[in-house]
């Protein structure tokens, strides 16, 4: 078995320190600053990114929201999403749109949902997106 | 002795099976946590008909060029699934009334009902027919288990010239143990 000397030591530890450090600095894949109204859960923050939310009426007067998100993790992410419409007052709109709808996307995969409001005259939303399956 | 032995081993058994009880609890439907049953609950109800209606509205087929609103005939919804013999009409009523209540809301449609409409004052016509229809399918995998399929038909026809303005069909698949019931 061979034997270290003290010198050959304290570099071994410095290296191994200075790894570990420069490690810790690497910041894990994040989402990015979100719009106040996606509310992404604690419980698939760090495994799930949203890319990119684009509200447009497209063929009808009723706007619609597409959600382009992320997984980033190795593993398939089950997820859940609801978008609740709210009008111009901030008082939301019941309706079936408005339920949970359930995906999952493949590791490392990214994968779009759109959500069309009920009525016309909404404003607003909120996009809760969590873990679930 | 051995009647005490019994006595304690009963105890013992009827708390034991006391335990297992299922608590009974409301449903928060919006925040439901069990996991899915091979049948078609409620929650296949909500996303069967988010998904149809959110495809109806985004396509932009429900406006009309003057602004006004349709008046609409929402057929029955025809159960075919397979679970009908034991609630009958439940499903379909769910589906009816769900859909009635959220092409209203939309601010685009006013419902007709046939069935009130024959006494009244001034006839009117429906513009357009919602006809749709819930069908399962179950199949055998390999290792015997079931895969249930649910697809929910739906056509919205225009009456006056029958072209049919918007078709969607809902996919809801499931898989099951072989001895699951729905």
């Amino acid at each position: 078995m061979k034997t270290f000397t003290r010198k050959e030591f304290i570099r071994g530890l410095l290296v191994v320190g200075t790894a570990g450090t420069l490690a810790g600095c690497l910041s894990p894949l994040q989402n990015p600053p979100l719009d106040p109204r996606i509310i992404v859960a604690d419980n698939i923050k760090g495994q799930l990114v949203v890319n990119d939310v684009r509200v447009a009426p497209g063929l009808s007067d009723h706007l619609t929201i597409q959600a382009t998100v992320q997984n980033v993790t190795r593993s398939v992410l089950p997820f859940k999403y609801r978008v609740i419409w709210v009008d111009d007052d901030g008082i939301q709109f019941d309706s079936l749109v408005s339920s949970w709808q359930f995906a999952s996307i493949m590791p490392q995969g990214i994968t779009s949902f759109k959500v069309t409001s009920p009525r016309a005259d909404v404003r607003n939303f909120r996009l809760y997106i969590e873990w679930g399956k | 002795m051995k009647t005490q032995m019994f006595l304690i081993a009963g105890l013992v058994a009827l708390t034991a099976l006391t335990g297992c009880r299922t608590p009974t609890t409301n449903i928060d439907e919006m925040n439901d946590q069990a996991g899915a049953i091979a049948g078609f609950d409620y929650r296949d109800i909500n996303r069967s008909l988010a998904k149809a209606v959110n495809s109806m509205l985004s396509v932009g087929r429900l406006q009309r060029t003057d602004g006004g609103r349709w008046l609409v005939n929402v057929m029955p919804i025809k159960d075919d699934t397979t679970s009908r013999g034991r609630d009958t009409g439940a499903l379909s009523g769910a589906l009816h009334t769900s859909l009635c209540e959220e092409l209203t809301n939309s601010g685009k449609c006013l419902i007709f009902n046939p069935d009130v409409a024959r006494y009244a004052q001034t006839s009117a016509t429906p513009q357009l027919v919602l006809i749709g229809e819930i069908t399962s399918r179950t199949l055998f995998m390999d290792n015997h288990d079931r895969q249930i399929e649910y697809n929910l038909n739906l056509h919205l026809i225009e009456t006056a010239t029958g072209v049919e303005i918007w078709q969607k069909r809902v996919f809801i698949g499931k898989r099951a143990d072989r001895n699951a019931i729905y």
